[in-house]
């Protein structure tokens, strides 16, 4: 890569994540930021800018953070709500504060406690607003949760593209053999295609395998110049680019929904940014609610053809040993569940070459994607160890 | 008032068996479920550019103008993509549609028949009632004798 960052990752939080009781949204965002802290050699005296993305189970996690945080004269305080995009938002926000002279060292925190103990997976996110107007006309049709919709926009794409269900299944199988090398996975039994094909439908075409999870938890992670970080205790990931993408389809005959999502033009965005090529691309941290959104995206940023997705991942490309590592801590259908903290989170571990057993071993340029609502919100990070 | 009769623009639609559901309207969908009401289905055709999307739709996609007009639609059209959910023992749940009306827009509606779980099949709306006696569209197999019009 010719361009140098200015901005760069320093520090990494993450707190236990899954079915753990007995916390708050917000003391699941006071751990990560803490551990963040630590994790970069800095204390809390040292921020200057906290950015803050709470979940959709995160009623007491707002901008009061900081002050339980007991933090003072920040330069940047702010909520970020682009849900699955937020990740890569708050990481854009921080670099641009920083390059602006707004602040010199951000943190940026995600956390939910969406289960209860007696709280199933499956209704942690079920929609219970009224049924009324536009919104009652889609829940009267068979539209109760997000599942549904993900469903549809599969389904959409099947049949234009003749993707398959066994395409599907290949992501989950190559998500499951990263996840088996990241201890911190907590989904990590053999997976294979045929389990996959017989695991119980939640919305045709999409198989239990197909969904992710559900965590509590939360992560953190610490942004500064690329001057400071360089004397900072972790190896600095850079910031090369960033960009999002909100389509707004319309609910007609010319929306894209399920055929084309906001990475292709967020991703095209971010390279130009960057001053790459997908081809420069060496490992791509994909957010993945669903096998769909990942075959989806690998084709709107331009990692396969349109259409390509299932071959693509069923030849292994994405797999350990593959051509393009994709998702190498598993994402969410197979480690934790953290919007889009999941994929930045592994991307930062990637970054720094601290991956471990699922090290890749070409980590020079670092794809991660959010996506959030249907299919509605992307953004594109770009990421690159410092110095290379 | 419990409503559980079926109507329909086209007297050759079957009659589905209803559910009891709930269902209101609000200030931006009062139009709307008044020409449900009366037995068809609206479109929204913006003024400005004539470009035709849901009739749910605030604001034009095309140009964002507010200037949006309900016009009956024909209420035929073929599914744009389709699912089922399912129940833990399998059983299907609900069916839901996104229907592609002749006209372009798009249509969230519950599928009545197995055989309209495929991209491209042809339906027709009718009207089912809530609990509230608001109308809503399901879809049902387009009648062959408009098929055979349309070929």
């Amino acid at each position: 890569m010719s361009k140098q960052a200015t901005e760069a990752i320093a520090g990494l939080g993450v707190t236990e994540m899954g079915r753990v009781y007995g916390h708050t949204a917000s003391d699941w965002a006071t751990e990560a930021v803490s551990l963040a802290v630590a994790d970069a050699g800095l204390s809390l005296r040292d921020l200057d800018g906290l950015l803050v993305n709470p979940g959709m189970s995160a009623p007491d996690l707002d901008i009061s953070l900081a002050g339980k945080l007991g933090l003072h004269d920040l330069g940047v305080l702010s909520l970020v709500q682009s849900y699955g995009a937020s990740a890569g938002a708050m990481l854009a926000y921080a670099s641009m504060a920083i390059r602006s002279g707004m602040a010199t060292t951000i943190a940026c925190v995600f956390a939910d406690n969406p289960l209860r103990e007696s709280t199933r997976a499956s209704d942690a996110y079920r929609r219970t607003s009224a049924v009324q107007g536009a919104s009652g006309l889609q829940i009267v049709s068979g539209l109760s949760d997000v599942t549904t919709y993900y469903a549809l926009a599969a389904q959409r794409h099947m049949a234009r593209f003749g993707t398959t269900s066994e395409d599907l299944g290949a992501i989950a199988v190559a998500q499951r053999q990263w996840a088996q090398l990241n201890p911190r996975a907590l989904m990590t039994d053999d997976l294979t295609i045929a389990q996959h094909q017989e695991s119980r439908m939640i919305a045709d075409p999409l198989h239990l395998y197909d969904c992710c999870m559900v965590s509590n938890g939360g992560v953190a992670f610490v942004v500064t110049s690329a001057e400071r970080a360089r004397d900072l205790a972790q190896p600095g990931v850079g910031v090369l680019g960033f960009a999002q993408c909100h389509p707004g389809y319309a609910n007609d005959a010319s929306s894209d929904f399920g055929l084309r999502s906001g990475a292709t033009v967020s991703g095209q965005r971010a390279l130009a940014m960057a001053g790459a090529r997908i081809e420069d691309v060496t490992v791509a941290e994909i957010y993945d609610c669903y096998t769909f959104t990942v075959a989806l995206s690998l084709e709107d940023y331009g990692f396969c053809a349109k259409g390509e997705a299932g071959p693509f991942t069923a030849s292994g490309a994405t797999a350990p040993g593959g051509s393009l590592p994709v998702n190498t801590g598993g994402g969410q259908l197979s480690s934790f569940y953290m919007w889009g903290m999941t994929p930045m989170s592994e991307a930062i571990i990637q970054g720094r070459g601290h991956g471990g057993a699922r090290q890749v071993e070409n980590n020079d340029l670092v794809l991660v994607s959010g996506n959030g609502g249907v299919l509605d919100h992307h953004a594109t990070a770009l990421l690159a160890p410092l110095d290379r | 008032m419990k409503g559980q009769q079926v109507t329909s623009p086209d007297e050759s639609a079957p009659e589905t068996a209803v559910s009891e559901v709930s269902l209101t309207r609000d200030a931006h969908t009062a139009a709307l479920f008044d020409a449900m009401a009366s037995g068809h289905l609206p479109v929204a055709v913006c003024r400005d550019c004539e470009h035709v999307t849901a009739a749910t739709t605030l604001r034009c996609p095309a140009c964002t103008g507010d200037d949006l007009r309900l016009t009956p639609s024909t209420g035929r059209g073929a599914v744009a993509s389709w699912s089922t959910t399912h129940d833990r023992a399998g059983a299907v749940r609900t069916s839901p549609g996104i229907v592609e009306l002749d006209e372009g827009a798009f249509v969230f509606g519950a599928l009545t028949d197995p055989a309209l779980r495929r991209v491209g099949a042809r339906v027709q709306v009718a009207f089912r009632t809530s609990a509230e006696g608001e109308h809503y569209p399901v879809f049902v197999p387009e009648p062959l004798s408009t098929k055979e019009v349309r070929s």
